[in-house]
C-alpha cells in the first residue's frame, strides 16, 4: 500500500512536469500577450503542484515551504505586478511579432526538449536512483524553452514572461535535485523575481511612454533626427 | 481535406500507444493504464489523451477546425462536400462522416480515456452490459464536446496547420518523456 501510494505520487509529479513542458511549448506558440500570461500562471501552478507532490513523496517540509512560495508569487503577484505596471493596451493588442512563424518555432522547441533528455537524463541516471524522474530534463528543457521564446519574441512583455518561463524550469530541476534548500534561499529567489518582473514592468511602461510602441524588436536601430550637414562643414574648415 | 493534415499526427498517436504499451491490441492497452490505477497519470498517457482529443476535433469535422452545421459555403472545410449530394448519396456521405466520428471516439473512450466496461468475457452478458456502458461513455463525452464547441470560434484556414502542430507536438512529447523514463 506504502509502495503503491508512492508510486502515484511520483507519476502525479511525472503529470505536473508533463503539463509543465506543455505550458512552456504554449507559451512559444502563443500569439497573444493575455494568452502568454495566462499561461505562464497555469505554469506556475503546476510547478507549484509538483513541489507540494515531491515534499509529499519525500517528508520534506522544505517543499511545502516552496509550493506555498511559489503559490503565492508567481500566479497572484506577478500578474497583479504587471497590470499594475504596464500599460493596458498590451493585453488587448492581439498579434506578437514573431522572428520565426509558429510551426517553424515549435519544430526548434521540439528539438530543444529532445536536446534537453538526452542531456538530462544521464545526468540524473549518474548521481542516484532517488533522483530520477522527469524534474531535471524537463526543468533543462524549460529553460531552454524560455531562453528560446527570449530569442524569437520582440514584444517587451513576453520577452519578460520568457525569462520568467526561465527562472521556472530553473526551479522545477532544483526542486528536485536539492530537497533541502534553505528557506531563506528559496525566499530570496522569489523576490528577486518580483523585483525582476518590477523593474522590467517599469521599464516597458517607460519604453511605451517614450516611443509609443512596446515592440522593441524594432527599436534595434538607432534614429537620429537632426541630420549634420558634414560636407558642407568639411569645405568650410578646407 | 485536413486529413491530410492530421493522418501523420494520427499515425504518430497510434504508434506512441502502442509504443508506450508494448501492445497493438486495445484489450492490453487498456490494462496497461490501469494496473496499477497510477499507471493512469503517467505523462504519457495524459498527453497522449489531449493529443488524440485534439485530433478528434479535427477528424470529425468539430468547431475549431470545421463547422459541422455551417451554411456558408465559403467557411465549410469537410462539410461542403456534402452539398453535392442529395437524397440517398447525402444520407450515405452524411452516415460515412458520423461512423467516423463515431470509431475515432470509441478508440478513444474504450482504449485511452475510460479503459473499463468492456466485456472481458465471451459471454452473452457481458457484451450486452458493454453496450450500455459504451453509450454512456459517448454520451459523457458528447456533453464535454458540446462545452468544447460552445466555448471555442472558428479558426481561421491557416491556423489549422498550428492547430494539428500542437497536436503534433503534445503526441511526441508523450512520446519522448516515455522513452527517457526508467
Amino acid at each position: 500500500m506504502r509502495a503503491a501510494t508512492e508510486e502515484l505520487l511520483e507519476n502525479l509529479n511525472a503529470l505536473a512536469a508533463g503539463l509543465f513542458l506543455l505550458t512552456a511549448f504554449g507559451i512559444v506558440a502563443m500569439r497573444q500577450a493575455r494568452g502568454c500570461l495566462n499561461l505562464f500562471i497555469a505554469q506556475s501552478l503546476l510547478l507549484a503542484a509538483s513541489a507540494a507532490l515531491l515534499g509529499l513523496r519525500y517528508d520534506s517540509g522544505h517543499l511545502y515551504g516552496v509550493a506555498l512560495v511559489n503559490l503565492i508569487s508567481k500566479p497572484i503577484i506577478v500578474p497583479w505586478l504587471l497590470r499594475r505596471t504596464s500599460p493596458a493596451e498590451i493585453y488587448t493588442r492581439r498579434e506578437i511579432d514573431q522572428v520565426l512563424n509558429i510551426p517553424a518555432a515549435l519544430l526548434i522547441a521540439l528539438a530543444l526538449a529532445i536536446g534537453a533528455y538526452f542531456v538530462g537524463t544521464p545526468l540524473t541516471h549518474a548521481v542516484g536512483p532517488e533522483f530520477r524522474g522527469p524534474n531535471v530534463p524537463i526543468g533543462i528543457a524549460v529553460l531552454l524553452l524560455g531562453a528560446f521564446t527570449l530569442t524569437v519574441r520582440r514584444e517587451a512583455l513576453s520577452l519578460l514572461i520568457g525569462l520568467l518561463v526561465m527562472e521556472n524550469g530553473a526551479f522545477l530541476a532544483g526542486i528536485s535535485i536539492a530537497r533541502d534548500l534553505g528557506m531563506l534561499v528559496e525566499l530570496a529567489i522569489a523576490t528577486d523575481g518580483l523585483v525582476i518582473v518590477f523593474i522590467m514592468g517599469v521599464l516597458v511602461r517607460a519604453v511605451q511612454k517614450q516611443v509609443g510602441t512596446t515592440a522593441v524588436g524594432e527599436l534595434a536601430s538607432l534614429k537620429e533626427t537632426v541630420t549634420v550637414p558634414v560636407p558642407a562643414a568639411d569645405e568650410g574648415l578646407l | 481535406m485536413v486529413g491530410f493534415l492530421s493522418e501523420p499526427v494520427f499515425m504518430i498517436v497510434f504508434f506512441t500507444v502502442s509504443f508506450v504499451a508494448g501492445s497493438t491490441i486495445p484489450y492490453i492497452v487498456q490494462q496497461k493504464w490501469v494496473t496499477p490505477f497510477a499507471n493512469f497519470f503517467v505523462p504519457s498517457h495524459v498527453l497522449l489523451v489531449l493529443a488524440f482529443l485534439m485530433l478528434i476535433l479535427a477528424e470529425g469535422g468539430r468547431i475549431p477546425v470545421d463547422n459541422p452545421t455551417g451554411h456558408f459555403e465559403l467557411a465549410m472545410i469537410d462539410e461542403s462536400k456534402s452539398l453535392e449530394y442529395s437524397g440517398r448519396g447525402f444520407a450515405l456521405v452524411k452516415w460515412g462522416g458520423q461512423m467516423k466520428f463515431f470509431v475515432l471516439l470509441c478508440i478513444f473512450l474504450n482504449v485511452l480515456v475510460t479503459p473499463w466496461g468492456l466485456a472481458n468475457e465471451q459471454t452473452f452478458g457481458a457484451v450486452l452490459l458493454a453496450i450500455p456502458a459504451v453509450l454512456l461513455k459517448v454520451f459523457c463525452f458528447l456533453l464535454v464536446l458540446v462545452v468544447i464547441e460552445s466555448s471555442l470560434s472558428k479558426l481561421r484556414l491557416f491556423r489549422i496547420a498550428e492547430f494539428l502542430g500542437a497536436a503534433f507536438i503534445t503526441s511526441v512529447a508523450a512520446m519522448v518523456s516515455q522513452v527517457f523514463l526508467p
